[in-house]
């Protein structure tokens, strides 16, 4: 008995689903453009993670050495930099002189007056360095002011001075970015469910004479829920779908421009890698939206 | 015990309109009953009192000596079981075939397929609607939606028949063809409430007829014609 009802919920609501064809079409549709927008920005939200992510790796700040200083004991403070200092410190590359110069020439290969002053100067003007990445751009005036106590008496100087202003206005954009970025995706989400949640009660609203011509004939309500969830549950993931595949349309289209306007970063690459996840968050999404609103329709008037 | 029982039933609506006026009333097990007068007289309304798709805003109705006031709404369905209904309007559910329609009440009883299958059969034939049966109702004629409403509301053998006027749309042979179906019912002991305009009708059937007016009963007669006067 409880299994013969189970097979017939779920073929009701298949039923509905299917024969009411223009319904459901207007339904997915409008489902599948609030989903899309979620799926974007989702996207989006990742993509401006991953540039930030770059831009604060390109930060770092160069610890330049004095000629007298010997190059043990520049290793010797890497590695004491590495090893025991302080946390905030991501990494430290040691750039010798020779190094310094070789590739300062390499960047000036083109300009005749900078080879002809190298030349008369007859020596290696650069000093040796150390390039230190922070975790957090906001650690950086920490670091700088601890390299100062610790090693002054080795410091020719350090950039920081130089770029601090910069690394502060970067700091603040990156701030703005990422808030923006998250109030921007919650106000997108919240718009996704009230119109999904309308959409369906509307798609529902529909059938609600047939609810009272259901009761009228003795289907509990149980009976007339349940198929009506099914129903929900189907347009939610037939919308999940269709908004995947669109995405992935779009996300291979936008590519060559992303590249264009962000060097090094593979847009297209990066997101096959998280397509997958995204594609389930945008089901799972779908499928609960469907659900939940179908349910809050059928409930309003079951009860009226 | 009489089966149904309406107890000085009063229906006012907010509005102001009164729709049923002190109304007192007992119909028994098999009895077949018709309820006559002229549109807005207070027929459909005494109907849905019964089923319980109306309550009386003074008065009470008892159905089996139990008020259907107390019926929670949770449970109405359940109750609605032991009525099979005539709509005027066929409340035809759009989105099934004939037969789905027809099968969807023995569904809701958690019969099985097979038997669902075999009696649904059983009643097209009966009701004449068998080549119709994958039809949706927009496709089928306003008489043929009336039998199909009629098939689906016997297809249980329900304690009750109520048919709001099942004859409206159809021709006279048809018409007949109904109401010998709604004797034959009866005669099973189903009690039969029909309410008509069709004279004809009435008057062939030579059984208790109940005329009303405004809302009032004003003949209850145990074998009576259809007489509008008076």
């Amino acid at each position: 008995m409880k299994t013969i009802k189970l097979a017939r919920v779920i073929r009701e609501g298949a039923q509905n689903f299917w024969r009411d064809k223009w319904l459901t079409l207007a339904t997915v549709v409008i489902m599948s453009l609030s989903l899309y927008l979620v799926g974007i920005a989702i996207f989006l939200g990742f993509g401006v993670l991953q540039v930030i992510d770059s831009v604060e790796n390109r930060i770092n700040v160069s610890m330049y050495f004095d000629f007298t200083v010997e190059e043990n004991k520049i290793l010797e403070i890497q590695k004491e930099l590495e090893e025991k200092s302080i946390e905030q410190i991501e990494s430290v590359t040691y750039i010798s002189r020779e190094q310094a110069l070789s590739e300062f020439m390499e960047r000036e290969k083109d300009s005749k007056e900078i080879q002809e002053a190298l030349d008369m100067i007859g020596e290696n003007p650069l000093p040796a360095s150390l390039i230190i990445v922070a975790n957090n751009t906001a650690d950086y005036d920490s670091i700088n002011a601890y390299l100062y106590q610790e090693y002054d008496e080795y410091i020719m100087n350090t950039n920081l001075d130089k770029n601090k202003d910069v690394i502060g206005e970067l700091q603040n954009f990156i701030v703005f970015v990422r808030n923006g970025g998250i109030l921007l995706g919650v106000l997108f989400g919240i718009i996704a469910v009230m119109v999904t949640l309308n959409t369906i009660r509307m798609s529902l609203y529909a059938h609600r004479k047939e609810f009272e011509i259901m009761r009228l004939v003795g289907a509990s309500n149980l009976y007339i829920k349940l198929p009506t969830l099914i129903e929900g549950v189907l347009y939610g993931f037939t919308s999940a779908i269709v908004t995947s595949i669109f995405l992935v349309i779009t996300v291979y289209a936008a590519d060559p421009f992303a590249r264009n306007i962000i060097e090094n970063v593979n847009i297209a690459e990066f997101y096959s890698k998280n397509m997958f996840e995204v594609i389930m968050v945008i089901i799972l999404l779908g499928v609960t939206l469907g659900f939940v609103s179908s349910y809050i329709a059928v409930h309003k008037y079951l009860e009226k | 015990m009489k089966l149904i029982n309406l107890d000085s039933v009063t229906k006012e609506y907010p509005d102001g309109f009164v729709a049923l006026a002190d109304i007192n009333c007992e119909i028994d097990q098999g009895e077949f009953v018709s309820l006559v007068g002229s549109s807005g007289s207070g027929k459909t309304t005494l109907l849905k009192m019964i089923y319980a798709d109306e309550f009386p805003s003074d008065g009470a109705v008892y159905f089996g000596g139990r008020d259907i006031c107390d019926i929670k709404r949770k449970v109405l369905p359940h109750f609605r079981r032991n009525f099979g209904t005539v709509f005027q309007d066929f409340k035809l559910l759009p989105q099934k075939s004939v037969f789905e329609n027809i099968a969807y009440t023995l569904e809701v009883h958690g019969k099985s397929d097979a038997q669902i299958a075999d009696e649904v059969t059983n009643i097209l034939n009966v009701v004449g609607m068998a080549s119709k049966a994958d039809k949706y109702p927009h496709q089928i004629s306003g008489g043929e939606q009336q039998r199909v409403s009629l098939a689906r509301a016997v297809i249980h053998r329900p304690r009750v028949l109520i048919a709001d006027e099942p004859t409206g749309n159809l021709d006279p042979i048809s018409a007949l063809s109904i109401v010998r179906l709604l004797l034959k019912v009866n005669s099973f002991g189903t009690t039969v409430i029909l309410a008509t305009h069709d004279k004809s009708v009435v008057d062939k059937l030579n059984r208790r007829v109940i005329l009303m007016d405004k809302g009032r009963i004003m003949r209850d007669d145990a074998h009576g014609k259809y007489i509008i006067s008076g």
